[in-house]
């Protein structure tokens, strides 16, 4: 059996994580998220422009889309084949933005058609949706996270004990903060089908850690006196080639749906695969080394306060 | 024993293939048939196109019968444009949402479904006598002369009521439904005791809608758009096939990834998982739940998540034949001393799974349904399927080589 020393390589995982954190953190302070439609209300249409557009007829489209729409900041940006382009856009009426009316949207598409000499069932789709709406997928999202784990914290404190629960939903916290980072910095448009993504990962990283916390509370139960590196150590060795595997039968499908799927799967395929990716190591490098020096440090405490013998 | 062990593998192999074909072909014997799934799986806009529009009740905290009335109203009216794919379902207190598949433009759909034009009492000359806004209550009734629709007018409408049919005495007054006319009865009398009747319904059940309809009309409040969307034919074609396509593929590299990691057992697991594929979209498929894009995705993903369980086991099972256990022991050990990861780690998943079915709309729903379960399948199937199938080729005798099971060495071992 392969014998790794993870427990005493920690530091530098927690130095890699951290690290990938500050990079999201600047990211978003530099660049925000990308918020789709679902989140900020507006209108979304999908044209086919049948060509790839260059980057300067991308601006001209965001100036266009201004002109008409009067939207400041108006997202213009190829989908699928690069071929179509889906612009997000929004009319100002005193404070508040709201979706397109029909007569801006005909404006627009006719403007853009006439350049591009498109044809009526070139737009493909477009959408509208309210702030109403938008405002709440944003608490929903934000509730269904901070409910899905406490429930899986009170579960896992019940099953296991609470310091394994509390490690778990920390490796969770940290899944979640890599995949916002992923979205942060490759502009991925936050739109309802996050809310699926975060939560699979988190369903997903949680699975993960509990199969290794599983084998370290077996191993605890057998191995009595065992030193509490060497025994954490042991239980990554006995699992880290099934937690390969396992992460390895995930990739192998996101990557296909990544590379095959339309726009939409895309979109959600990726933060999923890099979700799944971090679930796996925040599993080993995060909870378990976590929970390693929360008992470290315990036992410590515990040996201080015996008096010693000489 | 050995020859009756090959007999049950095989005949529990043939159990999942012929389910299967069921569910992916159909059976017809005599007059007895199932429908493949194909045929009754429904899909969510996203993968056949269409419009939807999401309303919103102008008033606080309508009533659950102001917003079914609401509801009946709407429905009505979509199936007088035979609209019949269409459908409108409640969501939450306040909202209404309308699916109208193979339609292009919204705005069109908003503007006869939204109408709030309802029912209308018209002269002969078509001058306007009494409108559903004055109506306060509307009930259907069986009279000596067949059902009825019952009218209750409010105090301006009793007035007005009264004035038109004193007017109109032996005359038709036309009773006009989002202006098509519904009933023109000969007034015999002046009424002026508020209430009207609607003869010459077909049956009851006729009459309870209409009741509906009018008492729908009369309602208070208005209905806003707050949400439409319109997805292109072509584009939930398009996205439809490749994700179907990218997830065949996505599976079989699965089968194989399995088979050559665990050998055997993972050609147990492949089997296993083609049981957990079968039952999952015929839960889908004939429970009627809504496929969507994410659906699908959550169907792919619950079958990775599958294979994890039989992970699990398979790699407890190398283990316990390193340390020298003869099969079967091997195989009881793995099972049990994997059953407790097994079960914490599917729980906290379907946790994840049911919090999103709470709190998701639309497209996310479909994916909590699918993935909570996918996982609730997954657990089934790995558990009771492999094991089954598992137990009976070991029983067999045929594979005693340890390689078999991802051992390094040849190396015999007992049954």
């Amino acid at each position: 059996m392969t014998k790794i020393d993870f427990m005493g390589k920690r530091k530098y995982f927690y130095i890699v994580s951290i690290l990938v954190m500050v990079i999201g953190l600047i990211s978003y302070f530099v660049q925000g998220f990308n918020y789709d439609i679902d989140f900020t209300g507006g209108t979304v249409l999908e044209i086919n422009l049948h060509k790839v557009p260059t980057a300067q007829e991308i601006s001209e489209l965001e100036k266009l889309t201004k002109q008409i729409t009067g939207t400041q900041t108006p997202i213009v940006r190829k989908v699928e084949d690069g071929k179509k382009i889906m612009i997000n856009a929004h009319e100002v009426h005193g404070k508040k933005k709201t979706e397109l009316s029909k007569q801006t949207r005909d404006k627009l598409f006719a403007e853009i058609a006439k350049k591009y000499n498109l044809k009526k069932e070139d737009l493909i789709s477009y959408q509208n949706v309210g702030a109403v709406v938008s405002s709440e997928l944003k608490s929903q999202a934000i509730w269904a996270v901070v409910i899905a784990s406490i429930l899986m914290l009170i579960y896992i404190a019940i099953r296991f004990e609470f310091r394994f629960g509390t490690t778990a939903v920390v490796a969770l916290i940290h899944d979640l903060l890599i995949v916002l980072t992923v979205y942060t910095l490759f502009r991925i448009p936050l739109n309802s089908t996050f809310i699926a993504a975060v939560l699979t990962v988190l369903g997903y990283s949680i699975n993960d850690t509990i199969v290794v916390f599983d084998r370290i509370r077996e191993n605890r139960r057998i191995a009595g006196k065992m030193d509490l590196k060497d025994l954490v150590n042991l239980s990554m060795n006995q699992t880290i080639g099934r937690s390969i595997a396992t992460a390895m039968s995930v990739i192998i499908v996101l990557v296909v749906l990544y590379i095959m799927g339309v726009q939409s799967i895309k979109e959600f395929a990726f933060p999923l695969l890099i979700g799944v990716i971090s679930g796996t190591y925040s599993s080993i490098f995060i909870a378990t080394a976590l929970w390693f020096d929360w008992e470290l440090s315990t036992r410590k405490k515990k040996l201080q306060a015996k008096p010693k013998r000489a | 024993m050995q020859n009756k062990s090959l007999a049950k593998f095989l005949i529990g192999c043939l159990v999942i293939a012929f389910a299967f074909y069921i569910v992916f072909f159909g059976l017809e014997i005599g007059t007895a048939s199932i429908p493949s799934v194909q045929k009754v799986i429904r899909y969510g806009l996203d993968l056949k196109g269409g419009v939807y529009i999401v309303y919103e009740a102008e008033k606080e905290n309508p009533t659950r019968r102001e917003m079914e009335s609401a509801l009946q109203l709407i429905r009505t009216r979509l199936d007088m444009r035979n609209f019949y794919d269409a459908t409108a379902t409640i969501q939450g207190s306040k909202r209404i949402r309308v699916e109208i598949p193979g339609v292009k433009d919204p705005d069109e759909a908003i503007q006869y479904i939204g109408r709030t034009a309802l029912i209308e009492f018209k002269g002969p000359s078509g001058d306007l006598i009494v409108s559903g806004r004055n109506v306060v209550d509307a009930y259907a009734q069986q009279t000596a002369s067949g059902y009825v629709v019952a009218l209750k007018f409010d105090k301006e409408g009793t007035k007005k009521f009264a004035e038109g049919t004193k007017k109109y005495l032996g005359q038709n007054i036309g009773i006009y439904l989002d202006g098509k006319l519904i009933s023109n009865p000969v007034v015999q009398a002046e009424i002026d005791n508020g209430e009207a009747v609607i003869e010459g319904m077909k049956d009851l059940e006729e009459a309870k809608t209409l009741a509906q309809q009018i008492k729908a009309g009369a309602l208070p409040f208005a209905l806003n758009v707050i949400e439409s969307k319109a997805i292109g034919p072509s584009l939930g074609n398009e996205a439809f096939k490749s994700t179907l396509k990218a997830g065949i593929i996505g599976i079989l590299l699965v089968f194989l990834f399995m088979i050559i990691f665990y050998r055997l057992p993972g050609l147990i697991a492949d089997i296993a998982l083609v049981a957990y594929i079968v039952i999952l979209v015929a839960i889908v498929g004939y429970a009627k739940i809504t496929l969507t894009l994410p659906g699908i995705a959550g169907i792919i993903l619950s079958a990775g998540m599958a294979v994890d369980a039989n992970i699990l086991i398979f790699a407890r099972l190398k283990e316990e034949l390193r340390s020298g256990k003869t099969l079967r022991a091997a195989m009881d050990a793995g099972f049990r001393r994997a059953l407790n990861a097994v079960i914490d780690s599917n729980v906290t998943t379907i946790i994840a799974g049911i919090v999103l079915l709470f709190l998701g709309t639309g497209p996310i729903k479909g994916f909590a349904w699918t993935l909570t379960i996918g996982i609730v399948v997954s657990f089934f199937t790995a558990i009771t399927v492999t094991r089954f199938l598992l137990t009976s080729i070991i029983n067999t005798g045929l594979f005693k080589d340890i390689r078999w099971y991802g051992g390094k060495k040849t190396r015999e071992v007992d049954a």
